[in-house]
């Protein structure tokens, strides 16, 4: 007996802190901002490695993961349904990501222009006068190049296409910038640049790697040799991806587990955060399979105040869409892991009666955009070349937040951002385009499904206005779609009774609404098929009778075509004694 | 006695305490967590941060620490190119010379380590040399040496020397195949066998993996049998699976040398395909194991001989020794290879016949007993130990189901039927043998590297074994 209670007792105190976990409202501000740049000490640099990744994230970790009590025990109990997943660290009372070193709220919130989704996090183009002095040879990765120097001595780095291959991977990698940089990430500036390789030059400090491990000084040999592997245009020039340098000292790659050590800053364990994991879902839109910890770069930079701090890049994005670097995306890539047991098992014993749905690859109608289809993606079970801890531990929270991201591209959006990887032909940027509008609505129609996609709540001019993010997005049709709502006290607990509206309940609420002079601000849903709007909002009137000084809260259920009522979304306000509203939280069911 | 009581006890409470938590955890957690995550973060001004418990991730930390030095090292070696520098240490500068140390897991001398030398451009005319000696202790060492050049004169003609040299006293040695039940009856074996090739092939250079071919040798053999040592071989005796004339053991006391001449002839179309100037899909070629060629009028398709999808392969053999002892014989042998795609792409059944056949030359003449035809092991009769059958003759008859289970990783199921004889004569079809089973062949894009196995027979219930290379 006092054995179990020894055990019970050290449990316990483990344990009740988690119990006592659970937030109460509260009309704090909303927390829009991470304070993680405080001044650090200068951080050791982490050295990027593509082996040991690849083996300790495909072994290694898989073992090591279910070794964690912790992880083991929510697992069986999501298994026996008595627990959800857990889910990320640094969400704020809204469900959504506040800004920081990581991550800054663009697109979804802060609709971007035309204009400003094809600059992105801006152009890198040296000074095309030249001389571009190379001061170092890139050999490592799958892309070779040149460090170069321009006449205003900016340093970028330049990638070239592979032979039989052209536009493909420096395409990809631009493209693929703008749409990180628009979700919210920090990406270098890359940008498409044709020079003449007349105005290279050798620095005097650039180096070969040689066989032994060792370097030696570049020679015209060294570059010629890899400029003999590029296609030149009809005139002459060479196409490649221009990289500018980033600001600050690099101090290596960050994990996507983890924390680093020497960051003070770095509280949040990678793998729980909300932006980590949904960028798997950004991931998947693109195909951006070699999204992993060789491909990412953390900084070391000054902040306001001249504190030092590390901030977190995304980079090498010259695997997304059909391009794998150097040739086209293997039919695989995005469906299975590289070397991935379960599709192993499954092949093992099927007898080969199991027949992959990629087996056989789909034509390839535009050879610049390498191998990028729609046939055979499945939005929910996308997967990089390799196991990525952030995304295995995406939830359905983690995964809507990334889809509303990647629908809140409208067709435009994405043409403009595809303008921006340069094809010389047009129907290969229409036909991405294409792929990447219809691969967008598979991921909205698969990650709306599994949480109620009712977003951009607010409560004003006495009403709870929100956005039906799958109506917007011209998946659903709106009259069609029912919603039933349950009012909540500050507990959570159910108030008064349910209402079922329609949408065109809602309306004619709203007109009664503005005609009884409540407000003259209603607006109507947008009308199926528009694109994304912060503004197309529903509009619930609130009783005029509400309690003052108190918190209250909607429950919300979406039904579609007559089809099994949604999760729940909750939705608390506290009315102020002037009248006031403020929004204090959403709570997403899964 | 007391103290040990104690420490018993102490290791029960223990692992009650272990199996308490294990349990609790399992309840707690996932309630404690569902209760916390039911309602979204509290807003305030601090920075985000984890919360960890410690002692439930006390056996992960334990696995990270057994798994850090691997990790450590293999990101170390890849950042001062070790592999490469380990090979550089066993090579010249140009790579065409090194001497390496070697491995051996089983075989006909069991396992053992030696040394693997090699030249890939001697006398710097491209012949290409290579040899090894691998030692096992007492069951045996055994030695291998080739030479030869694949293009004389960059022609359709080339040459071959191999030199081999086996001396063991293995129990699971092939010459000891049927005898497993006494380790006392064993034989010991030395001999050495040496063969000159010289062929000539329709097609060479750098289309030659990619076409059709045929090849026509002569060759030129010698050979030397030491049956001379033995351990209380108290002959005779019966042994399962082998022939009358298996059971003389002629040749066993003896020391035997031999001369030989023979040739072999055959035609491989194995996974061939013609030419074409447009490719049917880019990355239909990729993998597994489809390079491609373009020689610049057309693309070949490169024949992937280890996993064959159609085609086939037909070869016929012959060779005539005479020696010392009275040794004098004639060995022929016919194989035919057929494969065909089933149903979805990679999905192939595989076919296989094959004869072999020894007869003596003359009424007083006699075939070694080392030299009479043999069925078990990894590639003939796979349900049975290697050299479990022995007679003048053997047939093979083989059907296997192939499929794959990841890029170049292949998996099958097999149905050998095999029979030894010592006249075509006795050939029967009650007499047939099977065995069946299943198995694992992991390859790279171009080569063979390892087979897994598991096979069935009247004489093995479970016999799973390995294999290097790959006859089929």
């Amino acid at each position: 007996m006092r054995t179990f209670s020894v055990s019970t007792a050290i449990l316990c105190a483990v344990l009740f802190p988690t119990l006592l976990d659970a937030g109460e409202l509260t009309t704090d501000p909303i927390k829009w901002h991470d304070p993680d740049n405080s001044n650090i000490a200068e951080p050791v640099e982490i050295v990027e490695n593509q082996v040991w990744d690849i083996a300790d994230h495909t072994f290694f970790f898989q073992i090591g993961k279910v070794l964690d009590l912790g992880w083991s025990a929510r697992r069986l109990g999501n298994l026996l349904n008595i627990a959800p997943p857990r889910q990320a660290d640094n969400v704020n009372a809204l469900d959504e990501v506040a800004n920081s070193s990581w991550y800054e709220n663009r697109h979804f919130l802060y609709p971007q222009g035309i204009a400003q989704l094809k600059r992105g996090p801006g152009e890198a183009v040296p000074n095309a006068g030249g001389p571009w002095q190379i001061v170092a040879g890139k050999f490592e990765g799958g892309t070779a190049g040149f460090t170069i120097e321009d006449a205003n001595g900016r340093r970028f780095l330049l990638k070239f296409d592979s032979q039989g291959n052209n536009e493909m991977g420096s395409a990809a990698e631009v493209i693929a910038t703008k749409v990180l940089y628009a979700a919210g990430y920090n990406v270098p500036r890359n940008s498409i640049v044709y020079f003449d390789p007349a105005i290279l030059t050798i620095g005097p400090k650039a180096t070969v790697p040689t066989s032994d491990g060792g370097k030696r000084p570049m020679e015209k040999a060294d570059m010629q040799g890899i400029l003999d592997n590029i296609i030149p245009q009809p005139d002459g020039t060479l196409r490649c991806v221009a990289s500018a340098f980033l600001t600050g000292k690099p101090v290596g790659i960050f994990n996507y587990h983890g924390r680093r050590k020497d960051d003070a800053n770095d509280r949040v364990d990678h793998e729980h955060r909300r932006e980590l994991r949904g960028l798997r879902v950004i991931g998947s839109w693109m195909n951006d399979a070699d999204r992993r910890a060789a491909n990412t770069l953390d900084m070391l930079v000054e902040g306001d105040g001249g504190s030092r701090y590390i901030k977190h890049y995304i980079i090498d994005m010259g695997s997304a869409f059909g391009s794998n670097n150097l040739m086209p995306h293997l039919p695989k890539y995005g469906n299975e892991y590289v070397w991935d047991p379960r599709t192993i098992l499954r092949s093992l014993v099927s007898f080969g009666f199991y027949r992959k749905p990629w087996e056989e690859p789909l034509p390839m109608q535009y050879p610049e955009l390498g191998y990028f289809e729609n046939e055979t993606f499945d939005a929910g079970s996308w997967v990089p070349t390799y196991p990525n801890p952030a995304f295995e531990r995406c939830t359905n929270r983690d995964g809507y937040w990334g889809a509303k991201i990647v629908m809140s591209f409208s067709d435009e959006d994405i043409a403009a951002m595809v303008s921006t990887g340069r094809y010389s032909n047009a129907g290969a940027s229409a036909e991405l385009t294409r792929l990447l509008a219809e691969r967008r609505d598979m991921i909205g129609r698969y990650w709306y499904a599994r949480v109620n996609p009712l977003d951009h709540f607010a409560v004003r001019d006495g009403a709870l206005a929100f956005a039906d993010l799958a109506i917007v997005g011209g998946l659903e049709e709106a009259a069609s779609t029912r919603y039933r709502f349950q009012m909540l006290d500050a507990e959570g607990d159910e108030v008064g009774t349910t209402r079922e509206l329609s949408y065109g309940d809602l309306e004619r609420l709203g007109v009664d609404w503005v005609q009884s002079g409540s407000s003259a601000s209603f607006k109507r849903v947008a009308s199926v098929g528009a694109q994304p709007s912060a503004s197309a909002h529903v509009y619930l009137p609130l009783a005029a009778d509400l309690q003052s000084g108190v918190f209250h809260g909607y429950e919300i259920r979406t039904q579609r075509s007559q089809a099994k009522w949604s999760k729940a979304v909750r939705v608390y306000f506290y009315v102020w004694n002037d009248g006031r509203y403020q929004l204090v939280r959403v709570e997403r069911e899964e | 006695m007391r103290c040990h009581e104690g420490g018993s006890l102490l290791v029960r409470r223990l692992m009650v305490h272990i199996v308490y938590c294990a349990m609790l955890c399992a309840v707690f957690i996932p309630v404690a967590q569902a209760h916390s995550s039911a309602r979204a973060e509290v807003d305030s001004l601090a920075a985000y941060e984890s919360k960890h418990y410690p002692i439930l991730q006390v056996p992960q930390f334990l696995w990270m620490g057994l798994v850090y030095p691997l990790g450590e090292f293999t990101i170390y070696a890849e950042h001062t190119r070790l592999p490469q520098r380990v090979y550089n240490w066993f090579t010249n500068e140009e790579h065409t010379f090194g001497i390496f140390p070697q491995v051996q897991l089983g075989g006909e001398t069991g396992s053992g380590g030696g040394l693997r030398i090699f030249h890939s451009d001697l006398f710097s005319a491209g012949v290409l040399a290579e040899a090894f000696f691998i030692y096992a202790g007492e069951r045996g060492q055994s030695a291998s040496a080739f030479i030869g050049d694949e293009s004389i004169a960059n022609g359709k003609l080339y040459w071959s020397t191999q030199l081999d040299w086996l001396k063991t006293r293995n129990h699971s040695a092939a010459i000891n195949g049927g005898w497993r039940e006494s380790g006392l009856r064993l034989l010991q074996l030395e001999q050495v066998d040496a063969v000159s090739t010289l062929g000539w092939r329709r097609h060479d250079h750098a289309t030659e993996s990619f076409r059709k071919n045929v090849f026509i040798e002569g060759r030129l053999a010698f050979g030397w049998r030491d049956l001379s040592e033995r351990f209380n071989v108290e002959l005779p005796f019966i042994t399962p699976g082998y022939t009358r004339r298996a059971h003389s053991r002629l040749g066993v006391g003896k020391e035997i040398p031999l001369f030989g001449i023979g040739g072999r002839l055959a035609y491989d179309d194995r996974d061939y395909r013609a030419p074409t100037g447009q490719l049917e899909h880019p990355l239909n070629y990729v993998l597994p194991g489809r390079i491609l060629h373009h020689d610049g009028e057309a693309y070949h398709h490169f024949r992937d001989i280890y996993y064959p999808e159609h085609g086939g392969l037909a070869e016929f053999s012959f060779d005539v020794f005479t020696g010392g002892e009275d040794a004098r014989f004639v060995r022929v042998g016919a194989e035919v290879q057929r494969f065909f795609t089933l149903f979805w792409r990679y999905r192939v059944l595989a076919l296989r016949a094959r004869v072999d056949k020894v007869s003596a030359l003359g009424d007083d003449a006699f075939v070694p007993h080392t030299d009479l035809v043999a069925l078990g092991g990894s590639q003939r009769l796979r349900g049975y130990r290697r050299g479990a059958l022995r007679g003048e003759g053997g047939l093979l008859l083989s059907a296997e189901y192939r499929w794959p289970i990841w890029d170049t990783w292949s998996a099958y199921l097999f149905f050998d039927e095999g029979q030894v004889f010592d006249r075509y004569g006795d050939i029967e079809m009650g007499e047939f043998l099977s065995s069946y089973g299943g198995g694992i062949n992991l390859r790279t894009a171009e080569t063979f590297l390892i087979g897994l196995r598991i096979g069935h027979s009247a004489a093995e219930d479970a016999l799973v074994g390995f294999t290097l290379e790959q006859e089929f």
